[in-house]
């Protein structure tokens, strides 16, 4: 263990917890924006419950993503301090450039970009199926972002089906899926498991016909439990209904984007704090979790105030139509291991809410320039990726 | 409008009807229109930002169409007007944008005071850029009281191209109000007085030279130690201070000048910071913004 050895491992620490920082400031609003919007919370009191939610969800479910970026971005090289070093500083310079120019760069083309650079340059080889598996969820995520915004739109739009029906309906639906998310706290033999999991092995994973009963019972349980409290909640008041579920959903959106964006920061320094430093899993989460926290409670008190005027504006329905597809493809995404930009999501829903509306307003240019971005970034950040770990390695020898 | 036209930058409600009165007064000196105009920021993190800059305005602004409605009430009925909301990423890029598609005779924004605190920022990052880089004369109003009733403008100068401008909107103030102009020169300690004399006679020319009717100006000259001092003791017996920016130096003299910017500071007047259309951000300056503003 050489002096340059912690100076790197100094480094990439640095360089993961700014990372996880600009996470949370930057992508972290969405959630709660439409719940500030209603005045349904206070914008301080929704940035702390934006932070406490993110940084729970990345540290119960970051693994799974940190994972991919961390071991399955290349094939036959592992991420030594100096590469994770020049992947995260690539990935970090790429958001930084976004703050600045006002460009839209996603965190998680920079970052898989900025590792598959260093991966390749370290002499590792692509791992196309991985690439295939990334690049066909990424091409999907608009269309089914858009497409559940738009049938939830829809559903809440429809005059024969009334709010107090619509709004639970939806929020079964969403209750229905938290009992199916893998979390890192829940016993189970794999490394995250489901509350429906866990309550059928309780139960010895008594089956029928093949489909797991319990599974499917405690589903089935989560979902009337939560159609029955927002239904009662609406028949007390319409308006209180709602504020409930979307704090509720704000509350699950902000877990989900926490636990899909920490292993941006995190899975480039799996290696170095699992192999090399010998440290758990849990403690890069936790790592990473503080610095989402951070972000969060710092950045997100200005961006709700800005966005959440904007929800306000586009209405409830349309609001609530652009957080579940959120919910549900982060929760997609953590549980295939694929890491996501978030606002790519919220962006696809909020168009489709709009569709259901008849027009949805978009500039055909801003989207082609915002897709053109996209590309840039991930063409962009392996480059400087491959070139920045060259550099270090002409510099400072090889290691 | 193919007359010459004065934009004027609006934001906040409460400080339209300052801003819109003295644009109106600026206006009418030039023979030409107001321009109110309001920008909606939004970035392209925002999911909002993919919506066509028509949507944004018509949907998403708030309340500002009504807002500018109310701003276009405050101009005289002898001024024309136009309103139009903005879609920007930035308010200073927006306004840049609108100064490049209409070429107009001057630009009009609001300045806040506590806008400064922040380091290496002189007025505040938008209000910075648009000086830096509007390529038009470009006034900045000090946001504060409403100056009611004006009867005195004052016009420090120290030389430079910025006196233009400066004369000509403490001109356009003055005859809106039947006011007198002072024009005033403060020589410092290392000083003589003629010079001081001199850029006095100077900024009576650019009084009697700017557009609209002549108004009463009388000159002053004065010797003090502080020359800051010595101008926040005048500006005290003023309504309204008009500064012209002044010159060249250090990075922060450029944008606005240190005294100006420190009498500003310690006078509850109403102070106006003018800078030339002439001293607009260089060549390389105006290339990196088009490619800046390109999308």
């Amino acid at each position: 263990m050489t002096v340059t050895f912690w100076a790197l491992v100094g480094l990439a620490t640095l360089a993961g917890l700014f990372m996880a920082w600009s996470l949370g400031a930057n992508s972290n609003s969405p959630p709660f924006a439409p719940a500030v919007g209603a005045n349904a919370v206070p914008t301080m009191r929704a940035a702390f419950l934006i932070g406490v939610f993110a940084a729970l969800g990345a540290l119960t479910q970051g693994g799974s993503i940190s994972e991919t970026v961390g071991s399955s971005l290349v094939r036959g090289a592992t991420l030594t301090p100096m590469a994770a070093t020049a992947g995260l500083l690539t990935a970090a310079a790429f958001m930084t450039l976004g703050v600045y120019s006002g460009y839209p760069i996603p965190a998680a083309f920079a970052t898989s970009g900025a590792v598959v650079g260093v991966g390749l340059s370290l002499g590792g080889a692509p791992a196309w199926d991985t690439y295939r598996r990334l690049g066909t969820f990424w091409l999907a995520v608009p269309f089914m972002s858009g497409g559940i915004a738009y049938l939830t739109a829809k559903l809440l739009r429809r005059d024969d089906v009334p709010d107090a029906v619509g709004v639970p309906l939806l929020a079964g639906v969403v209750a229905g899926i938290v009992a199916n998310v893998s979390l890192g706290v829940v016993p189970s033999p794999t490394a995250q498991g489901t509350l429906a999991g866990f309550f059928s092995r309780l139960l010895g994973e008594p089956a029928v016909g093949g489909v797991a009963v319990v599974e499917v019972g405690t589903t089935v349980a989560f979902a009337a439990l939560g159609f029955a409290l927002v239904r009662r909640r609406m028949l007390a008041s319409v308006d209180a209904g709602i504020r409930t579920f979307l704090i509720a959903l704000g509350s699950v959106v902000a877990f989900s984007s926490g636990g899909s964006q920490v292993g941006l920061a995190t899975g480039p320094l799996e290696n170095l704090v699992r192999v090399e430093l010998g440290l758990p899993g849990i403690a890069l989460l936790a790592f990473g979790a503080t610095g989402i926290l951070a972000g969060a409670w710092m950045g997100a008190p200005r961006l709700l105030q800005a966005t959440s005027r904007e929800y306000a504006q586009l209405g409830l329905r349309r609001s609530l139509a652009a957080l579940v597809p959120g919910f549900i493809i982060a929760q997609l995404a953590i549980s295939l291991g694929i890491p996501i930009s978030f606002n790519n999501i919220i962006i696809s829903g909020v168009i489709g809410g709009g569709l259901a509306g008849g027009s949805a307003g978009v500039s055909r240019s801003k989207i082609g320039w915002t897709v053109a971005f996209w590309l840039i970034t991930l063409v962009a950040s392996t480059a400087v990726g491959f070139g920045l770990y060259r550099l270090f390695a002409a510099v400072l020898g090889t290691s | 409008m193919d007359r010459p036209e004065v934009l004027v930058a609006v934001g906040d409600p409460e400080h339209v009807e300052q801003l819109v009165r003295t644009a109106s007064d600026l206006a009418r000196v030039v023979g030409g229109g107001v321009r109110i105009v309001s920008v909606v920021v939004k970035s392209h993190d925002s999911p909002f930002g993919v919506f066509s800059d028509e949507t944004i305005a018509d949907r998403y602004s708030g309340d500002r169409r009504a807002f500018l409605d109310r701003a276009s009430d405050v101009v005289p009925d002898d001024v024309p007007v136009e309103a139009e909301i903005l879609v920007a990423r930035s308010v200073d890029r927006g306004l840049l944008r609108a100064v490049a598609e209409t070429g107009p005779a001057a630009l009009l924004i609001g300045w806040r005071a506590r806008d400064r605190q922040r380091s290496g920022v002189v007025l505040g990052t938008s209000v910075d850029a648009v000086l830096r880089r509007a390529t038009c004369d470009v006034y900045v109003e000090r946001i504060g009281q409403l100056a009611n009733g004006v009867e005195a403008v004052l016009l420090p100068v120290a030389g430079g191209p910025h006196v233009r401008p400066a004369a000509v909107i403490a001109g356009a103030v003055a005859a809106a109000n039947d006011a007198t102009v002072t024009v005033l020169s403060v020589a410092g300690p290392d000083e003589d007085h003629e010079s001081a004399a001199e850029r006095v006679a100077e900024g009576r020319a650019a009084i009697e030279a700017a557009p609209g009717p002549a108004v009463e100006t009388r000159t002053v000259v004065r010797e003090a130690a502080d020359v800051e001092d010595a101008l926040v003791d005048a500006a005290a017996a003023h309504d309204v201070v008009a500064f012209g920016a002044t010159r060249r130096g250090a990075f922060r003299a450029r944008l606005v000048g240190s005294v100006p910017r420190r009498v500003a500071e310690r006078t509850n007047q109403t102070v106006l910071l003018a800078r030339a259309a002439e001293e607009a951000g260089g060549p390389l300056r105006s290339l990196v913004d088009r490619v800046r503003s390109w999308r």
